[in-house]
């Protein structure tokens, strides 16, 4: 019987272990606007979201400040009148996160398909404001990805600062939302989601 | 034949004890009825302890219904009493009993099936003073970390 329990033993710490490889992620850097100008589409129907008519080119953000909403998150807003929302293209793939935000137009900033290896970080300049970092720390046997991400930002005053820093076990598939990164106008908000066959 | 069969009643009911009877059926030396005479005795003789019906008194009765009692709601004790050695399927009934509890920790341990999972936050920080962040899961399984209040540093 101890012979049988230490087999069990030797079993579980094999299915809970953590393995290397290489990890594959998407990311998606996204200016949303709230545009009031719009006129609040009150009808009964949804209405589709339309295509961006910017042709998916990264906008030029500045680095002044825009007080905005503060200390209220997107979730608080979901019984706003829906307005007609623009998307740039290339947001395809995350437009069923955008669209519940209380923004009217997003506009693409960067976008990126990235592979790197566990353990290494990988950078992606958002813009003159804004760097996102992401480096895998593990892979588990179910291929969850324990990911170690930075927003690094400059202040107006020119030095750095870590704006957000975060340790998230993500499931591939699953998108994570960045948001409530101030810019000139409208928030920046980045969506970053994991690859199937992470660690392979 | 109703003659003999006559004298054969008789002889029965006198040894029956019957009185009506009492004067009637000797055997006599007749060979028959004499035969026949030890054959009802012989057969009187032989069901004679039958009669001795045994008899519950009253103060036997708690005993008898308690037996009773045990044999219906302890059966299987009552067969344990019998010692017709079962210490092999003791044995045996621990190895299983150990076999389920090696497997049942196995999977609770292995975590079981996967069930569909979310992401899971760990850990959020920031360099800003005065912001925090505010973390949810839609219904969507999209996992959000949003800066409520972008403090003064923005």
């Amino acid at each position: 019987m101890i012979t049988a329990a230490c087999m069990g033993m030797a079993l579980v710490l094999l299915a809970s272990a953590e393995t290397g490889g290489k990890v594959g992620f998407s990311f998606w850097a996204v200016q949303a606007v709230k545009d009031e100008a719009k006129p609040v589409d009150r009808g009964d129907q949804h209405r589709t979201a339309q295509q961006g008519q910017r042709g998916g080119q990264p906008q030029g953000l500045g680095l002044g400040l825009v007080p905005q909403d503060r200390g209220a998150s997107p979730r608080s807003t979901g019984a706003a009148p829906r307005r007609e929302k623009t998307y740039d293209g290339g947001l395809e793939p995350i437009r069923s996160v955008l669209a519940s935000l209380p923004y009217d137009t997003f506009r693409r900033v960067a976008s990126k398909r990235a592979e790197t290896e566990v353990g290494k970080e990988e950078r992606i300049p958002v813009n003159d404001r804004y760097t996102f970092f992401a480096r895998p720390q593990s892979v588990g046997e179910d291929g969850r990805v324990r990911m170690a991400v930075r927003v690094e930002m400059r202040r107006a005053d020119g030095t750095q600062a870590t704006a957000l820093d975060t340790t998230i076990l993500l499931v591939p598939g699953r998108m994570v939302n960045l948001g409530g990164f101030k810019l000139d106008e409208g928030d920046l908000l980045m969506v970053m989601v994991v690859a199937d066959g992470a660690g392979r | 034949m109703e003659l003999f069969n006559g004298k054969y009643k008789r002889l029965a009911a006198r040894l029956d004890g019957e009185s009506r009877h009492a004067d009637a059926g000797h055997a006599g030396d007749d060979p028959e009825l004499r035969a026949y005479a030890d054959a009802i005795r012989a057969q009187r003789a032989a069901i004679a302890p039958l009669r001795q019906t045994p008899r519950i008194e009253d103060a036997q009765f708690r005993a008898f219904f308690d037996g009773v009692r045990e044999g219906i709601d302890d059966p299987a004790r009552g067969r344990a009493r019998q010692g017709h050695g079962r210490g092999w399927l003791a044995a045996l009934s621990l190895v299983a009993a150990a076999l389920v509890v090696a497997v049942s920790a196995f999977v609770i341990l292995d975590g079981g099936p996967q069930a569909v999972q979310a992401n899971v936050v760990e850990y959020v920080a920031t360099d800003l003073e005065g912001a925090r962040f505010d973390v949810y899961d839609s219904d969507e399984g999209v996992t959000t970390i949003w800066m409520v209040s972008a403090g003064d540093d923005l």
